[in-house]
């Protein structure tokens, strides 16, 4: 019975969407800042070893001049290091003295903190990334220290990609998250909705069930569990006042009653006779109104639901036909049972009273009518009982009226009928989660009792 | 020895009421005006039926018929109240009561229904096959019923309610009596529904034969038997 959730759209979805969205974010947030950390880390510590350089050649320029700094070149770039090292020196004239590169790179000043440049090497076959920085030297003279950072840049894509698919490893868990904590939300949301529902269809006992924790849920819960209370109080405060008039209502009218029945047997005067049995009729129909009402309080407070059983709609119908047809026929109404079929869990008693009612009523009311049609057809889980008659109908403007409580269209013509019948039927329409509705049969009546909550 | 009605009710007027009428009927009553002393002179069990108020002052009702039933007192209870709805009746029913009736009721209805409870308190039911009145026979295995050499031809419910008059032949079975026990309904059906069914039967059964057998009783309901 549970209705298909438009998903997409719903505010789960919302909170779903929103969950990953912030998760995300975090994720690659901090995934950016680790990659540009780690950059920054590297370029540094490049930075400071080619510095070192320039300040360790400077140092042997003060002892020997160019030709000291020269043969540093020459040993260093001889060693294995030396493979990843960029070093030039230039005289005064800007001529090399040595180094591993033909000339100053165009464009590069002198005097130059840390740059990235592409350059080819002596004796290499190919131009490579190198970290340089340019240095001025007492007497005219240039030092270019460089350190070839290809192979850094080539770490730096690695550690990219590896943070690439860290992300893409966040990506699923950052949805199982999103929907794990919706669920959690909606798991304490429908134990509410749960406990609503229940209270709506009659059942006020229902509390919603708390976890003591006292956070929102359960504060909502403690809430929405006190205004229960508080209404179930209300209810049976009114239920007891309901039935408790009526048991005052009752024993006056009992008394009346038990008078009027000993008077009887005491008299033989004609005309008080004729007197008592008029007054034991309205007394009669004062009883049957406020059994009437009281059924209808009832069937409205949702009692008798505990006593709703599996019914055969074919055969329910076949009983009350049985019931009723020598009724009908008497007044020339010809009942018909049209096709009936299905299974439906429903209150015997207030059914077929219902559906007597609505009989008695065509009975009753229903001019120039000689057919009343009577059928019951189970379609997607609800039962939908259907009283036509071929008479005169009721105007669509007086349909509203013909449903109020008490409510008669004309009160003059039909003495008795509390007018109850139709407030009856409709309670027991609600008592079954169902609905009451006149239409127009053309010619005449369509009253259609559906039962059961329409499905989705 | 006049069988002995003990009335559990504290309204005075409705108390008098049942009896008065019970004592013309030639009951012997005694009577309890609050729910702790209709359970005391209950327990011991000497009375042939017991009319049980459902609200009453001391102990209601129905706590004085759940103690009296588990104290196993078997006495015939029938329950009064204004509580009306079926389920109340169901509720009562379950409870272990033999009966219910609503107030306000007709005497008669009271009465058919005292009458009821005591015969069969004291006969038990003894499987049968074949009911007879008179010179109408109900045969229940074969479904057939037969006045004198004539066969009458029943639809199923008619049957059914024939049989139910035969069973209580010689007693006053009201409108609601046919209906909770032909129909299985507690409700109150409207427009003399049950009185078209009897009147159907009536002519099936009775016309063209010399002595009626189905009596309409005035204020009450009707009859099956010989004479009036």
């Amino acid at each position: 019975m549970t209705p298909r959730v438009r998903f997409f759209g719903s505010a789960t979805a919302r909170l779903v969407a929103l969950i990953f969205v912030l998760q995300m974010l975090a994720t690659g947030g901090v995934l950016l800042y680790a990659r540009s950390a780690i950059l920054q880390q590297s370029t540094g510590d490049q930075q400071a070893f080619v510095g070192e350089l320039a300040a360790d050649l400077r140092a042997w320029h003060r002892r020997g001049g160019n030709k000291a700094v020269a043969a540093q070149i020459v040993d260093r770039l001889a060693t294995l290091k030396g493979e990843n090292l960029l070093l030039l020196l230039t005289n005064a004239k800007g001529e090399r003295v040595a180094g591993n590169i033909e000339a100053w790179p165009a464009g590069l000043p002198y005097h130059a903190p840390w740059h990235t440049i592409d350059a080819m090497r002596t004796g290499s076959d190919r131009t490579q990334s190198i970290g340089v920085i340019g240095t001025d030297l007492p007497g005219g003279a240039h030092l270019l220290t460089g350190r070839v950072v290809d192979f850094e840049l080539r770490r730096t894509e690695v550690s990219q990609r590896v943070l690439l698919i860290a992300f893409f490893l966040a990506l699923p868990l950052a949805l199982l998250v999103a929907a794990w904590t919706t669920r959690l939300i909606n798991v304490r949301i429908a134990g509410i909705a749960r406990t609503a529902s229940a209270v709506g269809n009659g059942d006020l006992a229902q509390r919603v069930p708390l976890d003591g924790s006292g956070d929102g849920f359960d504060r909502l819960g403690q809430g929405f569990n006190l205004m229960l209370t508080r209404i179930e109080a209300l209810v049976s405060e009114l239920r007891i006042i309901t039935s408790g008039l009526a048991h005052d209502l009752r024993a006056p009218i009992f008394r009346l009653t038990a008078t009027l029945e000993t008077a009887k047997t005491e008299t033989s005067d004609p005309v008080a006779l004729a007197a008592m049995d008029r007054v034991s009729t309205e007394a009669g129909v004062l009883q049957a109104m406020l059994a009437t009402a009281l059924e209808i309080s009832q069937a409205e407070a949702g009692i008798g639901r505990d006593r709703f059983v599996d019914v055969d709609v074919a055969e329910m119908l076949a009983d009350i036909w049985e019931l009723y047809e020598p009724a009908t026929e008497a007044v020339g109404i010809q009942l018909v049972i049209e096709p009936s079929a299905g299974k439906f869990r429903l209150h015997r008693e207030l059914v077929a009273q219902a559906l007597g009612n609505l009989i008695d009523n065509a009975m009753k009311y229903a001019e120039g009518a000689d057919r009343v049609g009577l059928s019951g057809q189970v379609v997607d889980r609800q039962l939908r009982l259907v009283v036509a008659d071929n008479g005169t109908g009721i105007a669509t403007q007086d349909r509203e009226q013909a449903l109020s409580r008490f409510g008669r269209l004309d009160p003059s013509r039909h003495a008795t009928g509390a007018g109850l019948g139709l407030s009856l039927v409709e309670a027991v329409a609600r008592l079954h989660d169902g609905t009451l509705a006149l239409a127009d049969n053309a010619p005449g009546l369509r009253v259609e009792l559906t039962l059961g909550a329409p499905a989705g | 020895m006049s069988r002995k009605i003990l009335v559990v009710e504290d309204d005075a007027t409705a108390a008098a009421f049942i009896g008065k009428g019970l004592g013309e009927a030639g009951f012997n009553v005694d009577r309890a005006d609050n729910g702790r002393d209709g359970f005391f002179l209950a327990s011991d069990g000497s009375y042939d039926a017991i009319i049980l108020d459902r609200m009453l002052p001391g102990m209601n009702g129905m706590a004085v018929l759940s103690a009296l039933r588990a104290a196993n007192i078997e006495t015939p209870i029938i329950i009064l109240s204004a509580m009306g709805t079926a389920d109340d009746r169901v509720a009562g029913l379950i409870a272990g009561s033999d009966d219910y009736l609503v107030k306000p009721f007709a005497f008669a209805e009271l009465l058919a229904r005292l009458q009821r409870l005591m015969k069969r308190g004291s006969a038990g039911t003894p499987i049968e096959t074949r009911l007879q009145c008179a010179d109408l026979e109900l045969d229940l295995l074969g479904r057939r019923v037969k006045r004198g050499d004539m066969t009458v031809a029943l639809q199923p419910r008619e049957f059914r309610l024939l049989e139910y008059l035969m069973r209580h032949q010689d007693q006053v079975v009201t409108r609601t009596m046919l209906l909770e026990g032909v129909w299985d309904y507690h409700f109150d059906p409207g427009t003399n529904i049950i009185d078209v069914h009897v009147s159907r039967l009536r002519r099936k059964v009775d016309a063209g034969f010399a002595t009626p057998l189905i009596h309409t009783i005035r204020g009450a309901g009707y009859r099956l038997g010989v004479g009036d």
